[in-house]
């Protein structure tokens, strides 16, 4: 089925909210801060979102036991449900709790609170573990705390599958979406900056800029936004993902052989040829060894076609970057400003080829065709 | 790849890793005589805890299960997927895995990794934290872990969906086949039991000192279990076109969000409801054709009660068997459902239930049909697989001999 994307919602560190966001996209990337300066006990350059402050669009009540990633869950839900018209003033106008879902791609959905907690269990006592931030231990509850918030009640899940996530995630509401789980879906990725993923990165060496922040899409039949009046900003045109080990001893093992086929299989359900893709919107910019496995993938495929990587503007978001990838597409309709461009150049893109590699052997690649808005 | 559906769904293999035996036939053989894995945790010291049981799986020896590369890179929840899918494999008789997805649902994945990380980090400082230990906490290898061990090449996903995430893992699954998306499909569920967890649980009040009795009026809460149970699932024609023998149909699954709580069901059951009709109704059955339930039962009070209105509001007054394989296994979270799945292709295969385990006193506000502590002879031709979880999350799975479920629906709603 071609989904369509209807609105979205954005928590990033080059604006929040959509309109903003699109904006940010657009200018220079801002240059990455320092995480010791962000309060991390760690010498690393980072993309925080230090500009997000959850109490403008969440209220200051409830959020005592909500960790970093649950809210900036939440308040991407909350704009996703107003950017599409899903919801007016914080109320069910053109959808409703009982048809609309929620699904959430994540990389680290718990690591701020098992980095808590297992202080409080291994340098106190486990007695001194806090009942209500349990929880937030388990991968599920930042989409659970969703439903919570807005209402979702027709279906809520949670996928994590690292880099490739956001993609999978869309994928998956495609599923629910052909087959009459819901009317709507809110769908995307989100990840958060913690101590234990700034340590961990530098103990790996990785040299990845870590960002944060939360992209989620307001996604429904065309028929839905059709009957509703809402603005198609764009479709979904197809997805195709892989699974590719070349040796059985590598834990690290991103293949260049899985996101080729993976690409090859979204142009196939998508019914687009190479030459109808305008721009390939990639996750290069992570890390140089899975940017020459990304770069050589898209190469195979489409050697000529232009390749953007908006990981220069957002760091690397993990679970959220492929959502954020579809976002920069749909920011970059007007043009892709330079400093975003790997390699030729692209103005007005229409099809975007989206890619996403993961650490582990799997590959997803997406197809977007841009509409042309009402407004 | 893409064939237009709607096409039925085959189980022709499953896999188990559990405190109650290694593999669908001593699984099912213990569940039957009513045996319990409850035993004194070994993985960890509870003293500081104050609770002390659940239901390990003593008898899986990753060394034996694994190749030497595999048992170098895996931790324990991906091992005993990777053990439990080798079974199934072999359970299917499936030449080849090349062309399967392999889609895996658990509640925390590796998290005593991450937790272990953390220990090393607090006690010894960062300096002594291992790298390579590091690079291997990551929820999306449950998924690809599983497809590198069988060559798989499809789609790899992991869902995070709690205590539902075995049934949540078989409905997509269930879904792709019946859409044409995939011809078969390793899927499974897998789950350890960590420290934190375990201290969590008794944090929140919710773990028993002793036994887990669902449904009883001295109901003390929940026991945690560990495991692993993976399925090949295929389609009618890509099974028949091997010759393989249907273990099961996967009928029609429901889903759907409390949006209440995060840990506890809404106490009118509604969502629970909800996800229980769009089962049947995806099924294309009614009510009546439901021979069996086999419940979520965790042995807390609010679980018992909702699947107590969930059963009166599905069925009324006709009283339909339900148990709780958790008595007997702990409730092993993300992996519980499916392995509650493979006791529901012992029970079509045997026509028995299990029993529920430690049952003894009615509870006047549960008033089901327990299978108490011996398990039943019943004809169960078509059933159902109810599981609850954190956030609110509701899935229910139906099961059937081949040959019991009408034509199944057609899929696509929105072309």
């Amino acid at each position: 089925m071609k989904c369509v994307i209807t609105g979205y919602g954005i928590v990033s560190r080059v604006g929040i909210g959509a309109r903003e966001f699109e904006r940010g996209m657009q200018g220079a990337p801002p240059a990455f801060g320092s995480a010791r300066d962000a309060g991390f006990d760690a010498d690393a350059l980072i993309a925080h979102a230090s500009n997000f402050d959850p109490k403008a669009y969440l209220g200051d009540k409830g959020l005592r036991s909500l960790d970093q990633q649950t809210k900036l869950v939440l308040a991407a839900s909350r704009l996703a449900l107003h950017d599409s018209g899903l919801k007016q003033d914080a109320t069910w106008r053109n959808g409703d709790a009982d048809t609309t879902g929620f699904i959430l791609s994540t990389a680290y959905p718990n690591l701020e609170a098992i980095h808590d907690l297992v202080r409080v269990f291994i340098l106190e006592e486990p007695r001194y573990i806090n009942p209500n931030q349990f929880p937030n231990t388990v991968s599920n509850t930042p989409a659970g705390y969703a439903s919570i918030w807005e209402g979702y009640r027709a279906l809520n899940a949670t996928v994590s599958t690292g880099n490739t996530g956001g993609l999978d995630a869309m994928s998956l509401a495609e599923s629910f979406l052909a087959t009459g789980r819901a009317k709507a879906i809110v769908v995307g990725g989100a990840d958060s900056l913690t101590p234990a993923l700034i340590a961990a990165i530098g103990l790996t060496g990785s040299q990845i800029t870590a960002g944060e922040g939360a992209a989620l899409f307001a996604l429904e039949s065309q028929a839905n936004a059709t009957a509703r009046g809402a603005d198609a900003i764009a479709t979904i045109l197809g997805f195709g993902s892989s699974t590719h080990f070349t040796d059985q001893v590598s834990v690290v093992a991103p293949s260049t052989t899985a996101l080729k086929d993976a690409i090859e299989l979204a142009l196939q359900d998508a019914g687009a040829s190479v030459n109808e893709i305008d721009l390939v919107i990639s996750g290069l910019g992570a890390f140089s060894k899975g940017g020459t496995i990304e770069l050589a993938a898209i190469d195979a495929v489409l050697p000529v076609t232009p390749v953007a990587a908006p990981k220069r503007y957002l760091g690397e978001t993990f679970g959220a970057a492929a959502s954020f990838a579809i976002a920069s597409g749909i920011a970059w309709r007007d043009g892709v400003p330079a400093a975003a461009i790997v390699r030729g150049s692209c103005s007005q893109p229409k099809m975007l080829l989206i890619t996403a590699l993961g650490l582990h052997g799997n590959a997803t690649a997406c197809v977007v065709r841009l509409n042309t808005r009402k407004s | 790849m893409h064939r237009v559906g709607p096409h039925r769904v085959w189980v022709t293999g499953a896999g188990v890793v559990s405190s109650l035996g290694i593999g669908r036939k001593a699984f099912g053989k213990a569940l039957l005589a009513g045996e319990s894995g409850i035993s004194r945790v070994r993985a960890f010291d509870t003293e500081r805890i104050g609770r002390h049981y659940a239901g390990e799986a003593h008898n899986f020896d990753a060394a034996s299960a694994l190749t030497r590369d595999e048992f170098a890179r895996l931790d324990r929840c991906a091992a005993m997927a990777v053990a439990a899918t080798r079974q199934a494999v072999e359970d299917a008789r499936l030449p080849t895995a090349e062309n399967a997805a392999t889609i895996m649902g658990t509640t925390m994945g590796d998290a005593v990794l991450l937790s272990n990380l953390e220990a090393t980090w607090i006690t010894k400082g960062l300096a002594s934290v291992n790298p390579l230990d590091v690079k291997r906490y990551s929820a999306s290898r449950l998924s690809t872990e599983v497809a590198r061990s069988i060559g798989a090449r499809g789609t790899s996903l992991t869902l995070n969906a709690a205590c539902a995430a075995g049934n949540y893992a078989l409905g997509v699954a269930r879904d792709m086949i019946a859409r044409g998306k995939a011809d078969v499909i390793i899927v499974g569920a897998s789950e350890v039991i960590a420290p934190l967890q375990y201290a969590g649980f008794v944090r929140l009040a919710a773990m028993s000192p002793d036994l887990c009795r669902p449904f009883d009026a001295n109901r003390q809460g929940i026991l945690l279990g560990e495991g692993a149970a993976v399925f090949v699932i295929e389609s009618e024609a890509h099974a028949n076109a091997r010759g393989a023998v249907p273990l099961a149909e996967l009928g029609g699954w429901g889903l759907s969000c409390d949006a209440y709580h995060v840990t506890r069901p809404h106490p009118e059951a509604t969502g629970s409801i909800v996800a229980m009709r769009d089962a049947i109704a995806r099924s294309n059955i009614d009510p009546s054709a439901i021979d069996f339930v086999n419940a979520h039962g965790t042995g807390t009070k609010y679980n018992d009660l909702a699947e107590a209105i969930v059963m009166r509001d599905i069925f009324g007054d006709r009283r339909v068997p339900v148990t709780s394989n958790k008595s007997a296994l702990g409730h092993c979270m993300g992996a519980a459902s499916l392995l509650e799945g493979v006791s529901c292709l012992v029970t079509l295969e045997t026509q028995m239930i299990p029993p529920t385990i430690n049952y003894e006193t009615a509870d006047p506000e549960c008033d089901v049909d327990i299978v108490a502590n011996v398990a039943r002879a019943a004809k169960v031709d078509i059933l159902l697989n109810n599981a609850l979880a954190f956030g609110g999350y509701n899935a229910v799975t139906c099961f059937a001999k081949p040959g019991a479920l009408p034509a199944p629906l057609a899929m696509e709603v929105n072309a």
